[in-house]
């Protein structure tokens, strides 16, 4: 009996490593592709022709006085023929919108929304007489879905995206999402991009100066299982099958297919993965299915946490996010009808990522207690320590290698040394103390689930996202807002 | 210790079980272990060019810049032939980095060195690559430093992906001849409107003639959305032939080429064109009644307001904001109109249409003050 | 395997090993034009460098909207050569800007941009522009429209 659980906790590690590797490998072609199909020497003419297809950026705001009117101009400033800025402001109780109708002498303006999805009331639209291409909604306040669906209703372009106010967007992000647009044939209809950590970065009016590895250890490893899982996942899974998330804090979708399948739904957690596994099941009932795409290159930046309680809320509300999603789309699960991401993607999500914590948790026990009541196997303890923490360490490393071949963002041996040194250490300690909170957010939906449905019939006004993410004004920047990366 | 981990190693064998994950492990490690050499290789080798490239900029960047200042001097033949000390692909891909952002006398001496000192006929060769980043990597610098001399190896981009396609479609334009761009769009096939933006960007470079000797071949394509873009630019170039297509486009079955006749009557002037525009606003198709409302916008023709009006109580959205925007355009008369419809009407679509129009115009008059 | 190690795009990683010139050089006070070049690209500021120094004029480059501004209350500058697309600032703004300067200290104002649809033209020269000239530079055309403006003899 104890050799078969020992055999299982092996197993799973084994699993677990082996589908890391694989996302590696792929991911490592997957990156020499997008590379090349990259055409930036036709950039001018996108820039100078009528018939590159307009975007609208939709930033949901809820209480961000401090920081909106840098986003707002930057938004303004991204380089791109034909956009516009819809800032939604979702019901702020501070000085969100009237720092903004400062700022931008918004005035107030009638326009015809379709309300193809449902939405909270909009009180108010305005339009900025400095520059054209700014609008904003005032609504009531409903929560970030709420306000991304306000956006979509408003927005009369064929492509939109959905941005945080605070993330750092480079200023050609929306020309290197929009190449999968117009040049891929099969169709394409949505469009992720690399996010990369702020943290130690130099920033100049939302350009990126310098890239530095950052002095806190907990940022460190963030970068490390950012690259991990972030960047070679979904790049790998570009090869795999699919991707079942796009990053919340930039994402561009071709308009039609977020209203088909609803927009974003209102009482999820983690609605930008939901929206995605959505299209996901949406295009893959057309044949031949069109795609969901991931460019390598860093289009955002944005802020990790670097304290443990932040980042304790940060994974917990990812994990319940993803919970409810994979709960929500059951019937993907190893269903033929949506190919390699029904058959192979969504189970290995479920098993290595949703429930995978719980499992690893588990195998730490397990072989804590065998050395401490003197049960354990000789043989299972050194394949455990191989298996768990050799593999695991080799896999951070060989991402780090990877990046640094890729991208070579992170200049001179020292950074180099130090982000390795990450990786190894990273194993140990940083990855179980992110199990904790994974499984904490997992018994919280569990818990939730019952709750939850008492406050749907309610009617609740605010949503109940909104009290717990905005954490006290002294927190440092970021509260990475709804939603998972 | 040697010895324990013998017994330890001996142990592991012996169970069959433990045996297989062993040699998992074992797999895995020696997996991980040669993908890590190979980067660590791939890195080194990195670092080496990256040196490379470094002690190249360092020897001939500033002489270059000066010589190009200079367009009509030796300078540059003198820097070419220094440069043939260096690694092709160094100078290759420095060449067409700056040479993208500039035309004229330096640019043509440029191009024509590139061509003379083999450099071209490199990325020739490799534009027939059977490896697709080699020849994308090769078509983009034929798409900066490219000149009538690579022709031919353009035209057989026919064959190659679509990427290759854009690319060589978008050279040609500039270098190549009118008949090179009817070979590519023959195999052109454009399935969203999104992906329209590389042809209208080639056609858009083209001059007048070339143009009318590609649309006087406008049956030999076969994608609906490049006929379209074809009608409207000759009609937008005024180009001979347009009016004899335009009855037949806008009564074909295609939904792309009636819209296509819609775009290109908006261009135009006439009788003819106006009736036929009028007809499109029956049209079966919400997509082709909508364009007729914008073209007629854009003709600004006052025999259209009453049929304008009549647009505004359509059942689809887009046909509605339309005529309100035609209406816009129209001056004091389509004012009236909208001004009418907006108060007496009983379709509240309409009348919302026709309210936000009236005062998106007023602003606009506001602004203009 | 190996991805393209230039991307004129990036930030981090130039095709250029040198940065574009310091931003407040020496002004050799002989120097018949003093030109302020305001652009975001690497390659282009080089490019422009090289023709305006062959000519003998005097150029300070700058990267973005903001650095403009505080190039133009430091020094004195005859033209602005500027971007429509800045960061911080964009063209717009800066000749906006510009314009609300007095007469006498008033450089005059010519936009080099890749974005040639009528409106952005039409707004660059109602902002008060003197030129607007398409990209890819011609450096012929450029130097030629300069000089009309400061139709000087001897120059």
């Amino acid at each position: 009996m104890r050799e078969w659980v020992d055999i299982f906790v092996l197993c799973y590690f084994i699993g677990l490593n082996a589908f890391y590797g694989l996302l590696i490998i792929f991911s490592v072609f997957e990156i020499a592709r997008r590379r090349a199909s990259q055409l930036p020497e036709l950039d001018a003419s996108v820039l100078a022709e009528r018939s590159t297809p307009p975007i609208s950026v939709i930033a949901p705001a809820f209480n961000e006085e401090q920081t909106i009117v840098d986003s707002v101009r930057a938004f303004l400033q991204l380089e791109y023929p034909h956009h516009q800025v819809l800032v939604v402001n979702d019901g702020s109780t501070d000085q969100t919108l009237q720092k903004l109708v400062e700022e931008f002498e918004l005035e107030k303006i009638d326009l015809i929304i379709r309300r193809e999805i449902a939405t909270e009331a909009i009180r108010a639209i305005y339009q900025s007489r400095k520059d054209a291409r700014l609008f904003v909604v005032d609504k009531e306040n409903g929560g970030k879905a709420d306000a991304l669906n306000v956006g979509i209703n408003t927005s009369r372009f064929p492509l939109i995206c959905c941005a945080d106010a605070d993330t750092i967007v480079t200023r050609k992000a929306l020309l290197r999402m929009v190449e999968p647009f117009l040049y891929d044939p099969r169709g394409v209809v949505a469009v992720g991009g690399t996010v990369r950590l702020a943290n130690g970065c130099q920033f100049r009016h939302g350009v990126l100066q310098k890239v530095a590895v950052p002095k806190s250890w907990l940022a460190r490893f963030q970068i490390i299982e950012y690259l991990r899982g972030f960047l070679f996942g979904r790049m790998g899974l570009n090869r795999l099958g699919g991707n079942l998330i796009i990053s919340g804090a930039f994402g561009l979708f071709k308009r039609e297919a977020v209203v088909a399948v609803g927009g974003y739904a209102r009482d999820s957690v983690g609605e930008d993965m939901e929206v995605v596994v959505k299209l996901q099941r949406h295009i893959l009932e057309e044949k031949p299915p069109r795609k969901i795409i991931h460019i390598s290159d860093p289009i955002a930046y944005t802020e990790a946490p670097e304290t443990l309680e932040l980042l304790g809320n940060q994974r917990d509300r990812w994990h319940r996010g993803m919970a409810d999603t994979m709960w929500r789309h059951k019937a993907m699960l190893f269903n033929p009808k949506y190919g390699r991401v029904g058959t192979v993607v969504y189970p290995a999500y479920l098993l290595f990522e949703l429930f995978g914590p719980v499992i690893e948790l588990f195998g730490y026990f397990w072989f804590a207690a065998g050395l401490l009541f003197g049960f354990v196997d000789l043989n299972f303890a050194i394949l455990f320590l191989i298996a768990a923490f050799w593999l695991g360490a080799m896999m951070s490393v060989q991402a780090l290698l990877i990046d640094n071949w890729g991208f070579n963002l992170f200049r001179g041996a020292r950074a180099r040394l130090t982000l390795l040194a990450a990786a190894v250490f990273e194993n140990l300690g940083y990855r179980q103390l992110t199990l904790w909170f994974r499984i904490r957010g997992l018994v919280k939906y569990m818990v939730g689930e019952k709750s939850w449905g008492k406050m749907t019939r309610k009617g609740f006004e605010r949503h109940p996202e909104s009290d717990e993410d905005r954490q006290a004004p002294q927190a440092p920047p970021v509260t990475a807002s709804g939603g998972g990366e | 210790m040697f010895e324990t981990w013998l017994i330890i190693w001996q142990t592991l064998w012996s169970t069959p079980l433990y045996r297989a994950l062993l040699i998992l492990i074992a797999l895995e490690l020696g997996a991980v272990g040669a993908m890590i050499g190979w980067m660590i290789i791939q890195s080194a080798r990195q670092m080496r060019q990256a040196r490379a490239k470094r002690r190249f900029l360092e020897a001939l960047e500033d002489d270059f810049f000066s010589a190009l200042a200079q367009p009509h001097s030796d300078e540059l033949r003198g820097w070419m032939q220094r440069a043939k000390g260096y690694d092709a692909r160094l100078v290759r891909e420095f060449l067409a980095d700056v040479m993208l952002h500039t035309r004229g006398g330096s640019y043509d001496s440029v191009v024509g060195l590139y061509h003379e000192f083999g450099y071209a006929q490199g990325d020739r060769q490799r534009s027939h690559s059977r490896n697709a980043r080699t020849r994308l990597r090769a078509l983009r610098r034929l798409y900066v430093l490219g000149s009538a001399e690579d022709r031919p190896a353009l035209r057989a981009q026919a064959n190659a992906e679509y990427r290759a396609q854009v690319l060589a479609m978008q050279t040609l334009a500039r270098v190549g001849q009118p008949e090179d761009i009817v070979e590519l769009l023959q195999v052109t096939r454009l399935y969203s409107q999104m992906m329209e933006e590389p042809v209208q960007a080639a056609l858009s470079q083209l001059s007048t003639q070339s143009l009318g000797y590609i649309f006087a071949r406008w049956q030999q394509f076969e994608c609906g959305r490049v006929r379209r873009i074809l009608l409207s630019a000759a009609a937008r170039q005024r180009l001979s032939g347009v009016d004899e297509m335009l009855r037949p486009a806008a009564q074909s079955e295609d939904i792309e080429v009636r819209i296509g006749a819609c775009e290109a009557a908006g261009s135009l002037q006439g009788r003819a064109s106006l009736q036929l525009l009028l007809a499109a606003l029956e049209d079966p198709s919400w997509q082709v009644r909508a364009r007729a409302t914008r073209a007629l916008g854009r003709r600004q023709e006052p025999a259209a307001a009453a049929p304008l009006a009549q647009a505004l109580k359509d059942r689809a959205f887009w046909v509605r904001q339309g005529a309100a925007g035609a209406l816009g355009m129209l001056g004091p008369a389509g004012a009236e109109h909208l001004a009418h419809v907006a108060a007496h009407c009983d379709d509240r679509y309409a009348a919302e249409s026709a309210a936000q129009e009236l005062q998106r115009s007023q602003r606009r008059l506001e602004r203009a003050v | 395997m190996k991805p393209d190690s230039n991307m004129p795009s990036s930030a981090v990683a130039p095709a250029l090993s040198s940065a574009v010139a310091p931003a407040f050089p020496e002004r050799a006070d002989r120097a018949p034009l003093a030109i302020l070049s305001a652009d975001g690209d690497a390659i282009v500021q080089r490019i422009l460098r090289a023709v305006f120094e062959r000519r003998g004029w005097f150029v300070c480059q700058v990267s973005d909207g903001r650095e403009a501004l505080d190039a133009l209350q430091a020094e004195r500058f005859d033209l602005v050569v500027l971007d429509l697309n800045l960061a911080y600032l964009n063209g717009f703004e800066l000749l906006d800007a510009l314009g609300k300067r007095p007469a006498a200290a008033r450089p005059r104002a010519v936009v080099a941009s890749a974005q040639t649809q009528p409106e952005p033209v039409l707004r660059a020269f109602q902002l008060g522009a003197d030129d607007f000239v398409d990209k890819p530079l011609v450096p012929e055309i450029l130097l030629a429209r300069i000089e009309r403006l400061f139709k000087r003899p001897g120059m």
